[in-house]
């Protein structure tokens, strides 16, 4: 999960970089972004459980 | 004047984090000691914040960067920011109370995740303070020439570099272990060094 988050960073970056279109850059960033919860979350239920 | 102003510090937020990134790496091989998966998370939400100015300096590809430009590009630095000052905290917490040692050696004294979320803290009053005179530090009369090219690149390869690291780490695994002792790529393999490479300590 963590090389697939990295690649699509990697994308991110590249498409950043290359000045691409607003809308494109969002969209990929805020792909790895909701993976990264998705990952974090995972590790919160995997570790100690927290109480609100 | 400060329409350059901001476009430099953009730069200088990317190198930053760069040479934040970097240090990682110096920790992480020269101390050998292996990131657990919140710190490669740390490290993700990094690479998310600098997306924010490295956005800011892609625009002046196209011509002058537009207020919108602008905000957006902090503003996703500020969301990616609260999420790896989220992460930190989580870790912080985990290892709070004595006499946990703590994941890792620590660094000037304090542990990489709270340096990590100093950083993080960092970010948020940088953007927040950019946002304020946002007017004023928009990029004009900018170019994109090769200093922003030599950032760019370095950000990029820093980004593959962590790639590469990662997959060394996780091998054909889809998660990492809580308390990762060995790179996974290597280890039974036959290879010369294989065994020290893959035997690592977890600090």
């Amino acid at each position: 999960m963590a090389i697939l988050i990295f690649a699509v960073l990697l994308l991110a970056g590249w498409l950043t970089v290359r000045g691409s279109g607003r809308g494109t850059i969002l969209a990929v960033w805020a792909v790895a972004l909701c993976a990264v919860l998705v990952v974090f979350n995972h590790h919160m239920a995997a570790k100690l459980s927290l109480n609100f | 004047m400060t329409g350059r102003l901001g476009f430099w510090l953009a730069h200088l937020f990317v190198l930053s984090y760069c040479g934040v990134l970097l240090a990682g790496f110096v920790v992480q091989f020269g101390a050998d000691e292996l990131p657990c998966p919140l710190c490669i998370l740390q490290r993700q939400a990094m690479i998310l914040v600098m997306c924010g100015p490295l956005y800011i300096i892609g625009r002046t590809r196209r011509g002058d960067v537009t207020l919108a430009d602008y905000t957006m590009g902090y503003g996703m630095s500020i969301v990616a920011a609260v999420v790896g000052a989220a992460v930190a905290a989580r870790q912080i917490l985990l290892h709070i109370a004595p006499p946990d040692p703590g994941y890792g050696s620590a660094v000037l004294g304090l542990h990489l995740y709270t340096w990590s979320f100093i950083t993080f803290c960092v970010v948020l009053v940088f953007c927040g303070v950019s946002l304020i005179f946002g007017r004023e530090l928009v990029p004009r009369g900018v170019r994109f020439g090769w200093p922003s090219k030599v950032v760019c690149g370095l950000f990029l390869l820093i980004v593959a570099a962590n790639l590469v690291a990662v997959f060394f780490e996780l091998g054909f695994h889809w998660f990492l272990p809580p308390d990762p002792t060995r790179y996974e790529t290597f280890h039974g393999l036959p290879l010369p060094g294989a065994a020290a490479m893959s035997g690592g300590a977890a600090g």
